[in-house]
Formats: structure tokens, C-alpha cells, sequence
């Protein structure tokens, strides 16, 4: 470790250890200043300043900022019908949904009675669409099946599928709409009801239950006509 | 450098390359992050120990390196802030629905493990157990909270494989309450720790690898 005194004679103008070891020291502690900075920066990105420590949180604090758009998708009603979204004009509530699925998605499709009830009383300019995310199984036969069910009037309640399963991953995908097998045939996903504003922006995520006030937004936005 | 040193290079090296391959095959990358108990308890690791293996002692004798990491403060900082990053639900939903935060992830961990690698020298005891409980501390209640929670942390991930998830995070917090008693232990025995004379002040030592 340590050189011959003949060595370090040779070199008289190094600087003393102790000289070299607190400068050492104080650059140490500087590189370790900066990567405590970088990660609070990195992690207030992340949490969207420290307020959203999920994706379904930050996805939601976008929404309501604005930063998320509806993307254009192309598909087909439980008549076979192909028709795009979201279409200029009313404003939508949207919910994901398969089929097969014998909980969640059925306790959504009863809220959705309940909102169409509502919005048909109101004549509010709003439109209810459930799209699926399993298109294997989700044919037109089995969303009329689903539409019948929870009694969807064709006038305010759509019930669709992804004209492809490519189609709708890439919509998903643009939406922070997760699915993961539950590993019985079944899905588990974040989807939520999905305010969209007439310019095709998402202007609000809602949990399932807490439909009224998804419903309460869509009249407010119906109401301020362009 | 003798021969069981190159050897040694050699082998820490081959193992790195091995890693990397494993890792960056996108059937073991798939499974790995298909449960978020692989993708933290598995690959998470096993990306700072690519790292660690590629890293070995190319750099811990070099003098400017030790200036900048002295006593290897900087590591076990970075090491720290990474570890504290990466327990963050939305961190690792977005490690796999965006590319430049699955980057980040792999850089950081195996920055990490690189830049360990070349403080273990130069670590002082006391410094190492104090980071490395700090760790064990953080994955116990990472791990506990993962174990708590009812709801879905992560989009990508169900609540079964979440509660898994916490499971691993506490036994990984004992191995590393483990490593951090056994850091103090030539302390606690009363003998010279073989950090502190690493990281006395000296004249730079002879470049290695």
C-alpha cells in the first residue's frame, strides 16, 4: 500500500493524504447530493409530484389534467354493425367489460341501467358504451345476450367489441387499461367508467360504484354544448 | 495480474455474459415479469448481480474512482436510492408498459451492482451494515405493506401474486438483516476490518484489471 520515502521524495509537489482524502471527501458528498436529487426528480415524475404512488392513480390524476385521449378505434355492436369511436357528438361513458365474466361486470352493467334510466329521463346528450376486452369470445350473439340482460336500450347503451383483438390492445394500451388472466378463464382490469368529452379527451375515471358522480361530470360537459 | 486473478476476471466475467443473455431472452424476460414476486424478488436482483459480476475489481483501485466513491459512500447511496425506487407500485407497472422506464430499470440495477462491485474494498464495516440494514429495513416494509393491502397495487399484477410478493420482500429483508450483523462482525470480534485499511489515505494504488 505505502511507496519507499526515496519514492514520495521524488514527488514533492503531490498534495498530503490528508489534503487528498478531505477533497476526496467533499466530491463524495457532492455525487451523492446530486443522486439524491436525480431520484426525488425521478420520483416526482414517476408519482406525478409525489401524489400518485399506483398507475391506476396516476392514470386517473392525467385524466382529470387533461393529458389523456380517447384513441380512435374501430368496432362492432351486438347487431354487427361497425361504427368507430368516439364519435363527434355526444359526450361518453364508457366501461370495459367481458362477457364471461360473472361479478364485476355484472354489477357494471347494473349501474349502467341505472345511468341509462337516468340519462333517458333527462334527455341528456350522453351516450353509454360497454366495450369488451375478450373479442375471442365476446361475438355479437354474446354482447346481445349481455345487452339483454341488463335490459340496454340500443338508443343510449352500446354494447361493443374491437373490430380486432389487435385493435383493442393498442386502445387499451393508450388508455392504461390493463387485463391479466385470472387464471380461470376470466380477467382481471382496471377499467373503470371513463368520462369522454365531445373533443375525444378523457375528462374523468371513475370506480364502478361510484357511477352518479361519472354521471354527474358527463351532464356537465353535455350541458356546455361547443 | 497472476493467474488465479485472471482466472477469477474470467469467470466473473463469463458469468456476467451469462446473466446478461438469460436476461435479455425474451421467454426467460417474459416469465420473470409475468409475477411481481419474480420481478422483484428474481430479476431485480439478478440485474445487480450482472452488473456486480461484470463490474468485479476492474475499478477499485483506481484513484480517481476512489476519490469520487470514498469509502464507498456513493455506491451504497446509489444502491440505496435505487432499491427505494423500484419498491414504488407505479415504477414497476411502468417498467413494463414503457420502454425508456424498463431501460431505466435496467440500468439502474445494474449500475447499482456495478458500482458495489467496485466499493467492496473501500466500504468501511460500520458504512456497509448501516446501508445494508437500511435495505433490510425497507424491503421488511415494502414487503408488509405489499402483505397488507387488498386492493390490486400494480395494474399488471393480481393481489395473490402481490401478497406472494410481500412474503419474498420479508425474507429477502432477513438475509440482508443477515448480511448487515455479519458486515459488524470484525468489529464485534475486535479485529482490524478489512475495509478500514482500504480506505485509509494513501498514495493511489496500482490500476487493476
Amino acid at each position: 500500500m505505502s511507496q519507499p520515502p526515496s519514492q514520495l521524495s521524488s514527488q514533492p509537489s503531490r498534495p498530503c493524504p490528508e489534503n487528498r482524502s478531505t477533497a476526496g471527501t467533499g466530491l463524495t458528498l457532492a455525487a451523492c447530493a446530486v443522486v439524491l436529487a436525480v431520484t426525488f426528480a425521478v420520483l416526482a415524475r414517476l408519482t406525478a409530484g409525489f401524489e400518485c404512488w399506483t398507475f391506476e392513480t396516476r392514470r386517473r390524476h392525467d385524466a382529470a389534467a387533461g393529458r389523456l385521449a380517447w384513441p380512435a378505434m374501430a368496432l362492432q355492436d351486438a347487431t354487427g354493425q361497425t361504427l368507430s369511436l368516439p364519435p363527434l357528438g355526444p359526450v361518453l361513458l364508457v366501461d370495459f367489460i367481458y362477457t364471461n365474466c360473472a361479478s364485476v361486470c355484472q354489477s357494471a352493467g347494473a349501474a349502467f341501467y341505472q345511468a341509462q334510466q337516468q340519462v333517458q329521463r333527462t334527455g341528456a346528450d350522453i351516450r353509454l358504451m360497454s366495450l369488451s376486452i375478450d373479442p375471442a369470445r365476446d361475438t355479437p350473439p354474446a354482447l346481445a345476450a349481455y345487452a339483454r340482460l341488463h335490459r340496454a336500450d340500443p338508443r343510449t347503451w352500446t354494447v361493443a367489441v374491437p373490430a380486432s383483438p389487435d385493435e383493442g390492445r393498442r386502445a387499451r394500451q393508450a388508455l392504461g387499461v390493463i387485463a391479466v388472466d385470472d387464471g380461470s378463464g376470466g380477467f382481471v382490469h382496471n377499467g373503470a367508467l371513463h368520462v369522454v368529452a365531445r373533443d375525444g379527451r378523457v375528462a374523468g375515471i371513475f370506480d364502478t360504484a361510484d357511477w352518479p358522480q361519472a354521471l354527474a361530470l358527463a351532464e356537465r360537459l353535455a350541458e356546455a354544448r361547443p | 495480474m497472476t493467474l488465479p486473478a485472471r482466472s477469477l476476471r474470467l469467470a466473473r466475467l463469463a458469468l456476467a455474459g451469462a446473466l446478461a443473455l438469460l436476461l435479455a431472452a425474451p421467454a426467460v424476460r417474459h416469465w420473470l415479469e409475468s409475477r411481481m414476486s419474480l420481478h422483484m424478488a428474481v430479476e431485480l436482483p439478478l440485474l445487480a448481480l450482472c452488473g456486480w459480476a461484470a463490474a468485479g475489481s476492474a475499478w477499485q483501485g483506481r484513484s480517481r474512482a476512489a476519490r469520487l466513491d470514498a469509502q464507498g459512500l456513493l455506491a451504497a447511496t446509489v444502491a440505496s436510492c435505487v432499491l427505494a425506487l423500484w419498491m414504488v407500485p407505479v415504477a414497476l407497472d411502468l417498467a413494463l408498459l414503457s420502454p425508456g422506464i424498463a431501460a431505466l430499470k435496467l440500468a439502474s440495477w445494474a449500475g447499482a451492482g456495478a458500482l458495489l462491485a467496485a466499493a467492496r474494498r473501500r466500504i468501511t464495516p460500520v458504512l456497509q451494515a448501516f446501508f445494508v440494514a437500511n435495505a433490510a429495513w425497507m424491503s421488511a416494509t415494502a414487503g408488509l405493506l405489499y402483505l397488507d393491502a387488498e386492493q390490486q397495487l400494480c395494474v399488471n399484477y393480481l393481489v395473490d401474486d402481490q401478497q406472494a410478493t410481500g412474503w419474498a420482500l420479508l425474507a429477502w429483508s432477513l438475509l440482508l438483516g443477515a448480511w448487515a450483523l455479519a458486515a459488524l462482525r470484525p468489529l464485534l470480534a475486535g479485529t482490524p476490518p478489512a475495509g478500514a485499511a482500504a480506505s485509509e489515505p494513501g498514495p493511489p494504488t496500482r490500476e487493476s484489471g
